[in-house]
């Protein structure tokens, strides 16, 4: 594992390329691009090169996008993990404190049942979708003891309403294709990506929006 | 008229022994001011499985006395808010010591869980510990689909309820699976 060109500080992309991209597949043919479940990042450009094949409306939506066109200044306040939980889009992106590794992933649910599940409207309900607002990631297994995986805490930051609904919230794995009780449940493989992603920072901030 | 009964029978109770005890227990636990739904108590839950489910219970039930619930909820930040980490951190701790009992009591007191408010992650855990215990907690998931049990000497609030709709799902969705034999 070695980079050719390290980032000068988090958030900027890489001025050449990156070759420590763990999260991703590397394309031969392009070798500054990775790819991503559903689409390439170029590295060189330091942002996804491919519209989005997800299907959604996403109106050309991408980690930029997501982070308002502001990478550096929407970033973990402690320099760990930060992502952004699109609940209507079921959609999870996020970047490491270097900048230099992406992680996303649609195989994600949040919500119970096909009313609630990923439905912002029922984030006030129990087995509604984690609610919009900001929180933050715990360390990995910092949760009660449990069979399968891993998982990773999420804590509400100050001013976040849950509701009342939290503490509880978890990334896990998700077992029911369907649905969670709220939990981030991401289903494999990605959820093993997720760990091996997180586990270098294992910390970080999450950024739910409707 | 029922009144001064209620009254006259009191005042004659008074000067039995153990009178004034039994007042000031029944003062201790928690009195809120709404019960649970009508018509949908079932009975009382059985003491051993009382006692699995009222740690929990109270510990939700403080939570909820300190800082509200739903759109009612006021705890964003500040000193309720640690109290509350601090209880859903037991919460899940006593919950994952349930899912992991393996006994009649223990999986009585899982599926009255169903109908509280406990966590997110704690109800997933009791649905998925419920699905691998499989048809021997069929009775039970059959018979509190529909009524919840009084609960000895506790008389929860409505809003630590999770709701009839997310209720029926959570029952319904158990009840399918197990009957198809799935195991998780």
């Amino acid at each position: 594992m070695s980079s050719t060109n390290q980032q000068t500080s988090r958030g900027e992309a890489c001025q050449t390329s990156c070759s420590v991209v763990w999260s991703a597949e590397p394309v031969p043919e392009f070798p500054q691009a990775s790819y991503y479940r559903a689409r390439y990042y170029d590295s060189s450009g330091g942002r996804f090169a491919s519209e989005d094949p997800i299907g959604f409306d996403l109106g050309g939506l991408n980690f930029y996008t997501y982070v308002e066109n502001d990478p550096t200044a929407l970033v973990d306040p402690l320099g760990l993990v930060f992502c952004v939980y699109k609940v209507s889009h079921h959609y999870l992106v996020c970047n490491s404190d270097d900048g230099k590794r992406w992680f996303d992933t649609i195989l994600i649910r949040s919500g119970y049942g096909p009313d609630c599940v990923n439905n912002k409207a029922c984030e006030a309900k129990p087995g509604g979708p984690i609610p919009q607002g900001d929180w933050t990631f715990g360390r990995i297994g910092d949760t009660p003891p449990h069979k399968g995986p891993q998982r990773i805490p999420i804590w509400p930051k100050s001013g976040t309403n849950d509701y009342g609904r939290s503490p509880g919230f978890q990334a896990h794995l998700g077992v029911n294709i369907k649905s969670s009780n709220g939990c981030l449940a991401i289903n494999d493989p990605d959820y093993h990506r997720f760990l091996n992603f997180f586990a270098t920072d294992n910390g970080g901030s999450l950024s739910v929006r409707p | 008229m029922r009144d001064a009964n209620s009254c006259a029978r009191l005042l004659a109770l008074s000067g039995r022994k153990g009178f004034w005890l039994i007042l000031l227990a029944w003062f201790a636990h928690p009195s809120p001011v709404r019960t649970q739904t009508e018509g949908t108590i079932e009975g009382v839950l059985p003491k051993s499985s009382a006692e699995l489910v009222i740690p929990i219970l109270d510990l939700r039930y403080k939570s909820l006395q300190e800082c509200g619930v739903g759109e009612n909820f006021h705890c964003k930040d500040g000193l309720g808010r640690e109290h509350m980490n601090a209880r859903g951190k037991r919460i899940g701790e006593l919950v994952a010591h349930l899912v992991d009992s393996k006994s009649l009591p223990a999986d009585r007191a899982m599926a009255v869980l169903l109908h509280y408010d406990v966590g997110p992650s704690e109800i997933e855990d009791i649905r998925t510990a419920l699905t691998e215990r499989g048809k021997i907690v069929l009775p039970y998931l059959l018979k509190y689909k529909d009524r919840v049990p009084r609960i000895p000497s506790r008389d929860y609030p409505e809003g630590m309820r999770n709701g009839r709709e997310f209720e029926q799902a959570l029952f319904g969705d158990l009840i399918n699976s197990i009957k198809k034999g799935k195991t998780n």
